[in-house]
């Protein structure tokens, strides 16, 4: 059976992002599909969910970001091993043609992974979503003060963590 | 510096999805009767490949949103409700084994019953002696109690 072309629609659109942000957050790529397919199939099964939302996206991603807090809650016996597998490298970005930028890029997944889950959900939807705080603030249900200061703290511990690579390439 | 370090994390592109993983997704989403199907083959003990084996959880988890509240509260652990029916049926078992069943009304009724009777005997019986003894004792003339110092002193005297 075709899937819905709604649903279709809904994934071309998103998924990508949704990908990227549950694949920062999960560290894994098979927690990651889960997510996803779960999340798709609640939407083809419920179309309603989606009915007067006015950001797709933004809603999607909260959906997302639910849906991996409560994988990561469920999971408890894995749960003292998601910060391990947070720090290895994980191929989280695209490959680069340049090495020095691969070696960045491989570098930035790992500071990303070293980050707390709650910074680094900041940080991705700042830097990849380009989302503002309110929007942040929004998706993941915490202060707008909270966003902020989670990004700034999230974002310095990355700064000091590549600083000698970036200064290198740079 | 921020704003430019900033740039440059935002220039890195991320990875795309998978690009197996649009037909599954949307395969499993078009259908609950799929996601069904995996479930079951699952658990004949086939292996599968490991992204697939993973999905299977996740489906069987959307299943149970469709599911009444009642078989939703009992689908995570049904070994367990199991478990625990067998428990009461193998003690129930044993207590009827043992003779001891519950105690049925007319039972407890004629129980009662016997035990007044015996108890009604027994006040009347009781009774009767009490009767009897009192009539006996009515007959007899009392007998003359002698005060003790008179006939001590009596008794002194003579001797």
């Amino acid at each position: 059976m075709a899937a819905t072309p709604d649903i279709a629609r809904l994934y071309d659109e998103h998924a990508a992002s949704l990908f990227a942000f549950l694949l920062n957050l999960l560290r894994q790529e098979a927690d990651t599909f889960d997510v996803m397919q779960d999340l798709f199939f609640k939407l083809g099964r419920r179309p309603a969910l989606l009915r007067g939302v006015r950001d797709e996206r933004a809603f999607l991603l909260r959906l997302a970001h639910n849906a991996a807090i409560d994988l990561i809650r469920r999971q408890e016996t894995r749960q003292r091993n998601y910060d391990q597998l947070a720090r290895q490298s994980l191929a989280l970005f695209a490959e680069g043609a340049d090495p020095d930028e691969q070696v960045f890029r491989e570098k930035l997944a790992e500071a990303l992974g070293e980050l707390p889950s709650d910074q680094r959900a900041v940080v991705h939807l700042k830097l990849w979503e380009k989302l503002t705080f309110d929007a942040i603030a929004e998706i993941l249900e915490i202060p707008l003060n909270t966003a902020a200061s989670r990004y700034r703290y999230g974002l310095d511990k990355l700064r000091a963590r590549l600083r000698p690579i970036y200064d290198e390439i740079k | 510096m921020n704003s430019e370090f900033e740039k440059r994390l935002q220039d890195q592109p991320m990875r795309e999805v998978p690009s197996d993983w649009r037909a599954r997704i949307l395969e499993t989403a078009s259908s609950l009767e799929k996601a069904v199907s995996p479930l079951r083959s699952d658990r004949s003990g086939k292996s599968r490949p490991r992204t697939a084996r993973r999905a299977v959880p996740t489906a069987e988890g959307a299943i149970t949103d469709a599911l009444p509240w009642w078989r939703q509260w009992l689908w995570p652990c049904p070994r367990a409700w199991a478990g625990l029916a067998a428990a009461w049926i193998l003690i129930l078992g044993m207590d009827l084994a043992a003779g001891k069943g519950p105690a049925r009304p007319a039972d407890v009724r004629t129980a009662l019953s016997r035990q007044e009777l015996r108890e009604l005997r027994q006040q009347q019986q009781m009774l009767a002696e009490l009767i009897f003894a009192g009539e006996t004792a009515e007959a007899e003339p009392p007998k003359a109690v002698p005060s003790p110092r008179s006939e001590r002193s009596g008794n002194q005297a003579a001797v």
